[in-house]
């Protein structure tokens, strides 16, 4: 009786500190059928700014641009020729693009994928008497034949720690945080 | 009958009574130290409070006849009201002075107005012909102001550059420079400028010396040299197609302006064209040949210069390079207290692959990498984008570098 009460007590806690527990979720997602070595040629379509800073998407896009031409393993075309292709192929909306958009422009560009993207958080944050630098970003990659994501990604970075706290000091540059949440993604996507 | 007092210790002291004896003074040992150690300090302090002095080299004595110029009206990026007349007027004091003979204004203003010129920006073809055979002059001189500040301590940034005339313009000789009151304040800020107008005249001086020492008469080019590691680009993307030992035609388009001071891509890509052509490796087509091509193809770029667009301008121009980009931040700072602040992007693209060869972009801000001090501070966002167009240059021309 008493090895029966102990066993459920236990089984009982098991279940609760299971339940409290976070729901673990990846950051990335890539399609396991995809091969991503015969990608060369990608488009990277103007991102969406769901931020305060107006500037924060051309920003954004701008470190990604460079970040991934500068890995050597794919080729990016220059953002004029985007746009080129973004008018040729009628495209409303070139921040989110739809699947059928997406084939029409990767054939236009002759890319094998394109790139799109939405900058959420961009800034300052502020808690209490601390502030720091914070951005979170997220990408994807679709593929040109079929429109169809083949990758996403998501990181975040910068935001106040336990030094910005104590200390004050205001946080790293926008610009570094920006590019170590751009350098994560690409990491992210060459995994 | 007096008495001697000695410096310091027993061997000084004066027998009462008796015939002073003149005593040997002997200092502590560290007393030798001191004066050398002080004058030390002294130097460390006075290092300590001086910025980066750009290119202020005194002009050369006048030569012997350097060939008719003429001074086009100053160009003014500043964004807001500058005594343009007068720096104009201090260009063609020097100029005069060091030996050149400057068309007169009567004159210039007659060719500019038979052939209704009203962009002095830059030179295209039919200006700079009309020049050579109506007013028999051997190039032009374009000055341009980039920032203008009388707020103490006062800051004041130009370009000039000179451009050939007759039938085929080219770009001869550029030079900026950029200056703050408070680049060099010295001990008990004794070298603080509070006068802008000293300001400009020291920036005048400086270009004009420049022009004198590396112009086009002198067959020589202003030596490059390894910049600080700070102002380098942060991401470099370099094609194994760029080959450093060829010699580039580069073709400068505008630069797009995402900031919110006026005329950004403007005075970025005045600073690619200065630092670009420091290198051996570089002919810079003059901007406004670019310009009147663009103008010509009616190419209107809305987000960057594409493929098709490329190959029309390069072609039009001869070159095999086009440079384009992005400014995103360029920043100067009213007064003691902020800091410059530049970010920008930039794309190469080539004629023959019609690839992107070079891409990289770059960051800084005026008080990167100063811990004590304000040593090694920059003041003025000018001296920061020179030297960052300066180490785009070093690495595109650095061999076997691919990617990061």
């Amino acid at each position: 009786m008493h090895t029966s009460l102990r066993s459920l007590l236990l089984s009982v806690v098991l279940l609760l500190a299971a339940s409290c527990g976070p729901t673990v979720t990846s950051s990335v997602y890539r399609d396991p059928n995809m091969d991503f070595g015969a990608i060369q040629t990608v488009a990277v379509m103007p991102f969406q700014n769901l931020s305060r800073e107006s500037a924060a998407a051309d920003r954004v896009r701008d470190v990604f641009i460079n970040g991934l031409l500068s890995t050597g393993a794919v080729y990016v075309l220059p953002v004029g020729e985007v746009a080129r292709g973004v008018v040729r192929t009628d495209i409303q909306t070139p921040a989110t693009p739809s699947p059928e958009e997406i084939v029409k422009l990767a054939a236009n560009l002759k890319v094998q994928a394109v790139i799109t993207g939405v900058v959420r958080e961009y800034g300052e944050v502020r808690s209490g008497s601390s502030s720091a630098s914070a951005i979170s970003i997220s990408m994807q990659m679709l593929e040109g034949q079929t429109g169809k994501a083949v990758w996403t990604a998501t990181s975040t970075k910068g935001g106040i720690d336990v030094w910005d706290r104590l200390f004050g000091g205001g946080g790293r540059p926008m610009n570094d945080v920006t590019r170590e949440a751009v350098n994560d993604v690409i990491q992210k996507l060459f995994k | 009958m007096g008495t001697v007092h000695a410096i310091g210790g027993p061997e000084g002291t004066a027998r009462p009574g008796g015939r002073a004896r003149h005593v040997p003074t002997r200092r502590p040992r560290y007393c030798g130290l001191l004066i050398p150690a002080t004058f030390l300090c002294a130097c460390l302090l006075l290092c300590a409070c001086a910025g980066p002095r750009e290119g202020l080299r005194a002009p050369e004595p006048a030569a012997a006849e350097r060939g008719r110029i003429a001074v086009f009206p100053m160009e003014n990026l500043s964004g807001s009201l500058a005594p343009l007349r007068e720096i104009r007027g201090f260009f063609l004091a020097r100029l005069q002075a060091a030996g050149y003979e400057v068309l007169d204004d009567d004159s210039l203003d007659q060719v500019m107005t038979r052939h209704r010129v009203r962009y002095t920006a830059g030179v295209d073809r039919d200006v700079a012909l009309a020049l050579k055979q109506e007013a028999a002059v051997d190039a032009v001189l374009i000055p341009s102001l980039e920032l203008y500040d009388e707020t103490s301590p006062p800051k004041v940034a130009m370009f000039s550059r000179l451009v050939s005339t007759g039938d085929s313009p080219a770009v001869l000789w550029i030079d900026g420079v950029g200056l703050a009151g408070d680049d060099a304040p010295g001990i008990l800020a004794l070298g603080l400028v509070e006068d802008p107008g000293v300001l400009l005249a020291r920036a005048v001086d400086a270009l004009v010396g420049s022009l004198v020492r590396d112009g086009p008469d002198t067959g020589k080019k202003p030596p490059g040299s390894d910049g600080p590691r700070k102002f380098r680009p942060k991401l470099v993307y370099r094609s194994d197609a760029l080959n450093p030992e060829k010699k580039y035609s580069v073709a400068v388009v505008p630069f797009f302006n995402k900031t919110d001071r006026k005329f950004a891509g403007e005075i970025i890509a005045l600073h690619m064209i200065r630092n670009l052509m420091a290198f051996q490796n570089f002919e810079i087509v003059e901007p406004g040949i670019v310009r009147q091509e663009l103008l010509r193809f009616r190419i209107i770029m809305t987000d960057g210069v594409s493929l098709p667009e490329t190959e029309t301008i390069l072609n039009a121009v001869n070159a095999e390079l086009v440079l384009n980009g992005e400014v995103l931040d360029y920043r100067d700072y009213r007064g003691p207290d902020g800091v410059a602040k530049v970010d920008f992007s930039v794309l190469f693209i080539e004629r023959r692959t019609r690839q992107v060869v070079y891409s990289s972009y770059s960051q800084s801000q005026g008080d990167d990498g100063v811990l004590l001090f304000d040593w090694g501070r920059v003041n003025t966002a000018h001296a920061m984008a020179s030297q960052m167009a300066r180490a785009i240059g070093e690495k595109m021309l650095q061999a076997g570098q691919r990617g990061r």
